[in-house]
């Protein structure tokens, strides 16, 4: 997320957004906006009508006690975290997109477990390289994305 | 089946905390990193 904040102030001036997609209730969501003082938007699902249509399914119960996804709970609250428990569907798995400046997908990547999430540089590089093909990849446009990423 | 690199992302409208919609259509022209959180925290 913090990758990702670094990155918003470009991304929104190329006309884009990072877009966050929660199915908790609104007051929830609302104390955690404030909390995280975030800047990107979050939208809310609590239907998970959208996460559905993008092929967000529940997990089966078993992915969730993997060694690595307990591990990742644990170190968690090593650092002083709470792990807090979703609020009314604890299966329900998560994903990660990007959608280029011509709406198709430049990445998709619907988590297979509740550790499965591409990291920062990958989603980045999926922007940079939608961006890219859609200006037409010039030589100039490459260094400017380069430039973006670093 | 699963969606895939290319495919068109589906189009929603999502009310937006803060007051307002929010449509992924708006953005057009513009990349979207497009997080779908499984809980908040």
């Amino acid at each position: 997320m913090a990758q990702l904040r670094r990155h918003h102030a470009d991304l929104r001036a190329a006309g884009g957004e990072v877009l966050l997609v929660c199915f908790d209730t609104r007051e929830r969501a609302e104390r955690y906006a404030q909390e995280q003082n975030l800047s990107f938007p979050l939208l809310l699902d609590p239907e998970r009508r959208v996460y559905r249509a993008y092929g967000l399914e529940q997990g089966p119960l078993w992915r969730f006690l993997m060694p690595r996804v307990v591990l990742g709970a644990l170190r968690m609250m090593e650092n002083g975290r709470r792990v807090q428990r979703p609020q009314e569907d604890p299966l329900q798995l998560g994903g990660d997109f990007v959608v280029d400046p011509a709406g198709l997908l430049a990445l998709a990547h619907p988590c297979q477990d509740p550790a499965d999430r591409p990291s920062p540089a990958a989603i980045m590089a999926a922007v940079a390289s939608s961006q890219v093909t859609t200006i037409g990849g010039d030589s100039d446009g490459q260094a400017t994305t380069d430039a973006r990423l670093r | 089946m699963a969606l895939q690199v290319g495919d068109r992302a589906p189009e929603f409208t999502l009310p937006r905390v803060g007051g307002g919609a929010v449509s992924l259509s708006a953005y057009r022209g513009g990349s979207v990193v497009l997080i779908f959180l499984r809980y908040l925290g």
